[in-house]
Order: structure tokens, then C-alpha cells, then sequence
């Protein structure tokens, strides 16, 4: 650097080198930097891992912790998958917390007042669960209702269908129901719970569909731009309603497990996945494909929030608290909005500095070839 | 610069206006006055330089050399939008920026400011006011508690006026103000200007329309590729001889790129028969394979709309049409496009690209079912693409958002242009994008019709666009085709007498 400046004219040559060497090793510090944010969820989880494991290693770093949390959160991703699922299209579905608490009440009912066998139970609850996703989609896409106040709407009818289903109180069978049902919601297999694997099940299809499959690609591209999409052939509604009706088909069955877990029917189980579902979509969009609501971010920021709560939990005292589940829930969502609005942000002001760039570029581009231009019209 | 009218303190003065945008002078050397309480016309092409000097007027551009001189104040560095409003001048654009669901009186007071009483606004008070200001300005036709989205749009443009005239305007710049007006609508207008002048207002009134400008200016000011060919007063002179002066009566573009006519074959290409809808037609045109027809003409004289008409997004009242040997009469656009009719939408970031998705997810943004998504063959496929069409950088994995004007362009152009097609409909295929770019546009174009044989039909407002890469062009007028202009004899100037030209054919190309 000082050579060049002490040689004057001669060392134009050199700063320009040097130039070009400092913004070569700004691009890669910066490739570096990008890496790491776009794992950064990751990283943090694996943080909170090793440092609530170091603290409370008798209880945070047991087998049992990780097992149980692993599979409470199940239900969790899949409710997260459902929210992300309608977010990807651009639209938002608030109902999947309650389409579940009713789902979970319902596989109950059916068995139990109804007298149905299993399998017809869970079909009979799945094809409700999916009728409510149905009329989400006609009301945002017939009647041009915005989704948010739509399937808000939704969430509070559906409170006071449950309510009305369960009369108001936990729906506990006097006989036992068959075993082939509990299987759902707890049997284990290689040291994890049935649930685990419904709930990877779920997002290794979901992630297949989205990067993989032209429906995925359709789907990015109507919540993208749905002018675009729409014009470049996609059918637009189309994608929206099946969105809606996947939605509820995963809350369907973030209701059966819950209902095959504990066994009976409690008013307004699975209604409070609403706010850690979508904090975990939210946070999930800020990782690993950042700026785009993606499966594997949301799975991993789902339990990323998970492993805090329960770490906080574990330190006893205040954290033990019932308020800290909810409190935290809320920031995390708050959080993960602003992180990625923060990105985004960002992101903007780098293009805009890149075209700056490339627009003097272009500009002595074009004084070269000013003469081999004939005529060319004002961006007036 | 045959007959400038000057006055002691003119309301506006330029003296060596320019501006440059990258290699192109927008303006050129522009000195004009506009003399008090007058209504001067503004006219020219697209593109020559009018709304380039507007912006300057206003303040949101600053020249690169010369000064301006406001009701006798000089400047010598461009205008701010403060010092516009401060000296003022009042542009009413196009979209009048008025609040559709409030009504006449919010809207002026939101500029006036509300009559209140503490820090509770006095409704009564504030409609009265609204009242007061409209007659003194008589304007008797506004009520001052009508809805604005309610109003018919010469009246909305009216309370745009007023809204201005309420903040001591004493210079209105009005950007096209009837392109959007029925005649018997304009006519309210023209009559609220003319008012409006008695009383000292100073009007610079921009439009495509002759007729109009000779019926209501004082003088004109005509602006051809960024200099100012003329500046005198309209008595002396005649529709012609305004088109004449737009378009250069002597001089001839020369035709930079002649394409070959393509040999009409009997099979492909395009026959409509009588198409019309609410908007545009009837429309009777055929086009061969292989050719590339250019639609053209003025702002609001439909060519815009032929796109959508073709493409089924506006309901065919009646007509019919022929693709080939096939009767065609799209249901919808996926429908459309199942008859391998390709689209490249005006508007490239609100209708064309997804800015969310990168360079590849955009090339095949509607991936049929057939052709597999695998990570591997996507990408080499969206790499060859971006090769063949020269896109920068070529980094696939891109955000389309971080492109240029003409790279995004290319890679609408290379989602569209993949593979086969029998029809092609291009809207405004190069707005927004570098010189450079735009001559590779039309190659890629005009290769694809050569090799595909399909029917293109290139429907924009750039002239010489049209003039340079199509085999025929159609000037609409009103919503119909004007005149077919066929080579030799196709040039911008043709072009643009054919866009004035009136019904019966009175001024000839």
C-alpha cells in the first residue's frame, strides 16, 4: 500500500492491483460470513445443545430429554409445516392450530361416542380436517377475503366448534381404545417416538416438493409474484387451494398424534402450537435458503426454539415458570421477523451497491462503444 | 426557434438545458421561455425528451448544464422539489395522486392544512373552505363533498388542479391530463384552464393529441430527440405542420437492419379474423410463419391491449382465429399457452420475474410435469441458456433481483424463447434496457422466428423498435388498426404520421 502511494503516477498500476487483491479477500471473508448466517440457527442450536448439556448435565444432557423433546416437538413441525406450507404461496393459514385441537378432539369422539374403528377414525378426522383447509381456500380465493382475517375467523369458529363437540370437557374412553391407535402417538422405534418419524415423514416430503418437484417451483413462484406466475402459465388458484387443503391435512394429523398421546380429548390441546409453529417457519426463513420459507430451516428452528425452553426449564427457579413457554414463544416470533426483514434489508443494499458498480462499468462500456452506437432513445 | 415571446418577467426560462442518461442526451442544448398567463403546448415522440425536462421542472432531476430562470428568480444548479413548490409550480401527472376514499375537501385539505379548532379538525369549517376555494376558482362543477373515486376522471383531474391552485400554483405543468379523457370530458378541462389563464395561471400542457393542442395552446414548444426544434405560436401553424415538425419532415431514419421478408408458408402463422373486445377491435390481420409484426401507436390507442386480447385476458366479444390449421380461442392462459403460444409480458418486475427466486428457478419457473426438476440437469440446462443469451453475470444461482434492466430482459426473453412455439407476443420487449442489450433482444428474436416459424407479434410504444425489427407494422388508432406499414417505406417517421393520422386519412405518411 505505501509503495504505491509514494509512486505517484507509476503506482496507479499497483493500487488497482492492490484494490482488486482487498475486494478479493472481502468477497471470500464475505462467501465466509454468508455461510455462517445462513447456518446460523443451526449453529445456534447446537450452542444451546452443548452449553444447556455442560450446565444441567444430568438432566438436559440425558437420552430421555432429547427423546421426549424430540417428540413433543413433533406435532410442533408438523403444524409448522402446515403455516409454511400456505406462507410459501403468500398466503397465511392461522386455522391449523385450531383445525388440530379439533382433530385431536375428534379422533377421540369418533372412537369413543361413535363406535368407529381406528383406521375409519383417522380417515373420517383427516377428511374433516381437510374440508376446513377446503373452505379456507374458497373464502380467500372466491370471495377475495384476505387470508389472515379468513382463517382467523376460522380459528376462533373452530374454538367454539371443539367447544361445542367436547361440551366443554375432557373426553376420557372408559375402555381402553386399541392399542394399534396408542402406536400413533407413542410407540417408539430405534429409541425414537412414532411421532418423530410421522413428523420427518411429513417434512422430507414437503422438502422434496419444494426444491425437487415443478409443483414446489410453482408454488415459490404464485407466492413470489403471483402476476408473474400467473402469466407464465401457472394456474394460480389452483396451487392456492391445494395449499389450503395440504395445510389441514397436516393439522389433521398433528391432531390425531396428539389425540393417540394422551389418550383423551382436552379442550384446547394443540391450539397453543399456533405461536411456536410460526415462529419456527418465520425463524426458519432467515436459515439455510435465506429470505424463502423453507422445510428444512423451519424444522431446525422449531426445535431450535424447542431445546431453549426446555434448557431454561431445566435451570429450576424463575425459568421453570409457566410464563416462559409463552413469553418466549412471542419473541422468538418477533425475533425471527426482524432477522429477516434485517437480511433482507441488507441484502438490498448490497445489490444496490453492486449495481452501482456495474453501472459505471456499463457506463465506460458504452463510451467505447459510443461510436458503434447509432441511435438510442432517452429513458424518458 | 422562430418566435419566442418574451415578456419583462417570463413565468419560466431555460437557457442550455442538458441531460444525459449514460450515453444518451435526453435533452440537448434546450433554451425556451414560457411567458405569464399562458397555456404553451408541449409536444414530441416518445422518448424526445418531454418527460425528462418535466422531471427537471419539478425537481427530481437535475440538468447536467445549463440554468433556469422561475418568475424572474435564476438557478443555476436545477430545481429542488422544494423550490419548486416554493416558486409555484405545480406538475399534475398522469396518476393525479389524489386519495381515491376521501373526499374533495380531505383531499385539499391535506395539503392546505385542516381548520381546526385545538387538536380537533373542524369538518365543517374545512368543507367550507374546500367550498370557498372551488369558486373563487370557478370551478361550480366540483362538489367540495363528493368521493374523488366517485368522480369522473376530468373532474378528478380538476380537483388535482385545485388542489394545487389552493398552494399559490402559478405554474401548472399538466403531464398528458387527456389521455385518459373522453372528448366531452376534456372539454371541462380545457375550459377550467382557459378560465384559469384569465386569471393569471401559467399552463404547460403536454399531450400527443394535435387537435387538442392547437384548439387550447397559446403556443407550442416541440421537442424532437432531446433539442428543441421549435417554439411559436400556434395561429401560425396546422396540425400537419406540428406532425411534420415532430417527426422531421425531411429527414428519413434509415433502416439500420433490413430483415429479410420470411416466405409466407401456407401452414403456421396467425390468421384473425374480426377479433374485438370491450377495449380494442375489430381486428382483421394476418401473419405469416416466420414473420414479425410490430403493433404499435400512441399512449391509449390500444396496442398494449392487442397482447391481452390474443392471449384471451380480455373476453373476445366476437371474430375468430386461426393458428395454423387450428382454430384457436384460448380459455385461459394456460390454455393459451398449451398451444405453445409463448408471452413475454410488459413490466418485467410486476408480470415477467419472480424477484424472490434466483436466475434458474426463473428460467423454468412453470416446469411442465414431463421434464424432471433433478438439481444436476436444471442447472446445466439453465446454464446453457444463460450463455445463449449472454445474461450477466452468469451465475445462474443469482437472485433476479440483483440483475440490470437488460440482463432480467434476457432471462424473461430466455424463459419464453425455450424450445418450440407457434405464436410469440412480446410486450415492450426492451423498455428500460441499455442500448446494447436491445440489439441483442431483437437478434435472439428475430433467430427464434426464423427457426421456430412461428407467428410474432411485437406490441410496443418504442417506434424505432418496431421500425427495426419487424416485417410489417400496425399503427392502432382508437383501438383499430390505422394504417399497415409495410418495407420499404417503413420508418419512424411513417410511423409516427400514420399515429396522427386521422380517421378519413387526411395527413398521408
Amino acid at each position: 500500500m505505501t509503495a504505491a502511494v509514494s509512486d505517484g503516477e507509476g503506482g496507479s498500476h499497483e493500487a488497482a492491483a492492490i484494490a482488486e487483491i482487498v475486494e478479493g479477500s472481502t468477497e471470500r471473508a464475505h462467501r465466509l460470513t454468508s455461510i455462517v448466517s445462513r447456518h446460523a440457527i443451526l449453529i445456534y442450536l447446537i450452542v444451546v445443545l452443548v452449553v444447556f448439556s455442560i450446565v444441567r448435565p444430568r438432566s438436559f444432557a440425558t437420552f430421555a430429554n432429547y427423546q421426549s423433546t424430540l417428540a413433543i416437538q413433533a406435532v410442533v413441525v408438523i403444524v409448522a409445516l402446515g403455516a409454511a406450507v400456505s406462507l410459501v404461496i403468500g398466503e397465511m393459514d392461522l386455522s391449523i392450530a385450531n383445525n388440530t385441537a379439533l382433530a385431536g378432539a375428534v379422533i377421540i369422539g369418533l372412537q369413543v361416542n361413535d363406535h368407529l374403528s381406528w383406521p375409519l377414525a383417522v380417515l373420517v378426522t383427516l377428511i374433516i380436517s381437510v374440508l376446513i383447509g377446503l373452505v379456507n381456500a374458497i373464502v380467500v380465493v372466491r370471495f377475495h377475503v384476505p387470508s389472515f382475517v379468513a382463517t382467523l375467523g376460522m380459528y376462533t369458529l373452530l374454538e367454539g366448534a371443539w367447544t361445542y363437540y367436547l361440551n366443554g370437557q375432557t373426553l376420557v374412553p372408559l375402555v381402553q381404545l386399541p392399542s394399534a391407535f396408542y402406536i400413533i402417538g407413542r410407540g417408539t422405534f430405534l429409541g425414537l417416538g412414532a411421532p418423530v418419524y410421522i413428523a420427518f415423514g411429513c417434512a422430507l416430503v414437503a422438502w422434496v416438493v419444494t426444491t425437487y418437484l415443478p409443483l414446489g417451483r410453482r408454488a415459490y413462484a404464485t407466492g413470489g409474484n403471483r402476476d408473474a406466475a400467473r402469466l407464465s402459465g401457472i394456474r394460480t388458484t389452483r396451487i392456492i387451494f391445494l395449499s389450503f387443503l395440504v395445510s389441514g391435512f397436516l393439522a389433521g394429523i398433528a391432531g390425531i398424534i396428539l389425540g393417540s398421546e394422551y389418550g383423551n380429548a382436552a379442550p384446547g390441546a394443540g391450539s397453543e402450537l399456533l405461536f411456536p409453529a410460526l415462529a419456527g417457519v418465520f425463524l426458519g426463513a432467515t436459515t439455510v435458503r435465506v429470505g424463502r420459507y423453507n422445510v428444512v430451516g423451519t424444522v431446525i428452528s422449531v426445535y431450535a426454539i424447542a431445546f431453549l425452553i426446555s434448557g431454561l426449564q431445566q435451570l429450576g427457579g424463575v425459568w421453570a415458570e409457566q410464563w416462559v413457554n409463552p413469553v418466549f414463544d412471542g419473541l422468538f416470533l418477533i425475533l425471527a421477523v426482524a432477522l429477516s426483514v434485517g437480511l433482507s434489508r441488507q441484502r438490498d443494499r448490497r445489490v444496490a451497491l453492486e449495481r452501482l458498480k456495474s453501472g459505471r462499468e456499463r457506463e465506460v462500456l458504452r463510451e467505447m462503444s459510443k461510436s458503434t452506437v447509432t441511435e438510442g432513445k432517452a429513458h424518458s | 426557434m422562430s418566435k419566442e415571446v418574451t415578456t419583462a418577467e417570463p413565468a419560466l426560462r431555460t437557457r442550455g438545458l442538458s441531460k444525459a442518461y449514460g450515453g444518451t442526451l435526453a435533452l440537448d442544448d434546450v433554451s425556451l421561455t414560457i411567458p405569464p398567463a399562458q397555456i404553451v403546448g408541449l409536444i414530441g415522440e416518445n422518448g424526445a425528451g418531454k418527460s425528462t425536462l418535466v422531471k427537471i421542472f419539478s425537481g427530481v432531476e437535475h440538468p447536467d448544464d445549463g440554468t433556469i430562470e422561475v418568475f424572474g428568480t435564476r438557478f443555476d444548479h436545477g430545481l429542488t422539489p422544494e423550490v419548486v413548490a416554493r416558486c409555484g409550480i405545480h406538475v399534475i401527472h398522469q396518476n393525479l395522486g389524489l386519495i381515491g376514499n376521501m373526499s374533495v375537501a380531505d383531499n385539499m385539505a391535506f395539503v392546505t392544512g385542516y381548520s381546526r379548532k385545538g387538536p380537533f379538525i373542524q369538518n365543517r369549517k374545512t368543507i367550507h373552505q374546500a367550498k370557498r376555494t372551488l369558486v373563487h376558482l370557478g370551478m361550480f362543477e366540483l362538489d367540495a363533498n363528493a368521493m374523488v373515486d366517485r368522480l369522473p376522471a376530468a373532474k378528478q383531474t380538476l380537483v388535482a388542479i385545485a388542489r394545487a391552485l389552493a398552494t399559490d400554483a402559478r405554474l401548472l405543468i399538466l403531464d398528458e391530463p387527456t389521455a385518459a379523457l373522453q372528448s366531452e370530458e376534456a372539454r371541462l378541462l380545457f375550459d377550467n384552464i382557459r378560465r384559469l389563464k384569465e386569471s393569471g395561471v401559467t399552463s404547460i400542457w403536454i399531450s400527443h393529441r394535435m387537435d387538442e393542442v392547437i384548439d387550447i395552446c397559446d403556443s407550442v414548444i416541440v421537442l424532437r430527440n432531446g433539442r428543441l426544434i421549435s417554439c411559436e405560436n400556434v395561429s401560425d401553424t396546422s396540425e400537419r405542420g406540428l406532425i411534420e415538425l415532430i417527426t422531421g419532415s425531411s429527414k428519413s431514419h434509415d433502416m439500420s437492419d433490413p430483415t429479410p421478408n420470411p416466405s409466407a408458408s401456407a401452414t403456421g402463422g396467425l390468421a384473425i379474423d374480426e377479433l374485438a373486445s370491450d377495449a380494442v377491435g375489430p381486428i382483421s390481420l394476418n401473419i405469416g410463419a416466420g414473420e414479425i409484426v410490430g403493433v404499435t401507436g400512441l399512449a391509449g390507442s390500444g396496442h398494449l391491449s392487442f397482447a391481452d386480447l390474443l392471449l384471451g385476458l380480455d373476453q373476445w366479444r366476437r371474430g375468430t382465429c386461426r393458428l395454423g390449421e387450428d382454430e384457436y380461442r384460448p380459455t385461459s392462459l394456460p390454455d393459451a399457452r398449451a398451444q405453445q403460444v409463448a408471452f413475454v409480458p410488459p413490466d418485467r418486475s410486476r408480470y415477467g420475474l419472480v424477484a424472490g427466486l434466483n436466475i434458474r428457478e426463473n428460467l423454468f419457473l412453470n416446469v411442465d410435469k414431463a421434464k424432471a426438476m433433478m438439481p444436476g440437469v436444471e442447472r446445466e440446462r439453465a446454464r446453457r441458456l444463460v450463455q445463449e443469451f449472454d445474461i450477466r453475470p452468469p451465475d445462474t444461482e443469482r437472485m433476479v433481483s440483483t440483475l440490470s434492466g437488460g440482463n432480467s430482459q434476457k432471462v424473461l426473453l430466455a424463459r419464453e424463447l425455450q424450445g418450440s412455439g407457434r405464436l410469440l407476443l412480446l410486450c415492450e420487449p426492451t423498455a428500460g434496457v441499455d442500448v446494447g442489450a436491445k440489439l441483442q433482444i431483437h437478434d435472439y428474436v428475430r433467430d427464434w422466428a426464423a427457426r421456430s416459424g412461428a407467428a410474432v407479434v411485437v406490441c410496443s410504444s418504442d417506434f424505432q423498435e418496431v421500425c427495426d425489427l419487424c416485417n410489417r407494422v400496425v399503427v392502432m388508432r382508437r383501438g383499430r388498426v390505422g394504417s399497415v406499414l409495410q418495407r420499404p417505406g417503413l420508418d419512424v417517421r411513417n410511423v409516427t404520421m400514420a399515429c396522427y393520422q386521422d380517421e378519413d386519412g387526411e395527413v398521408e405518411g
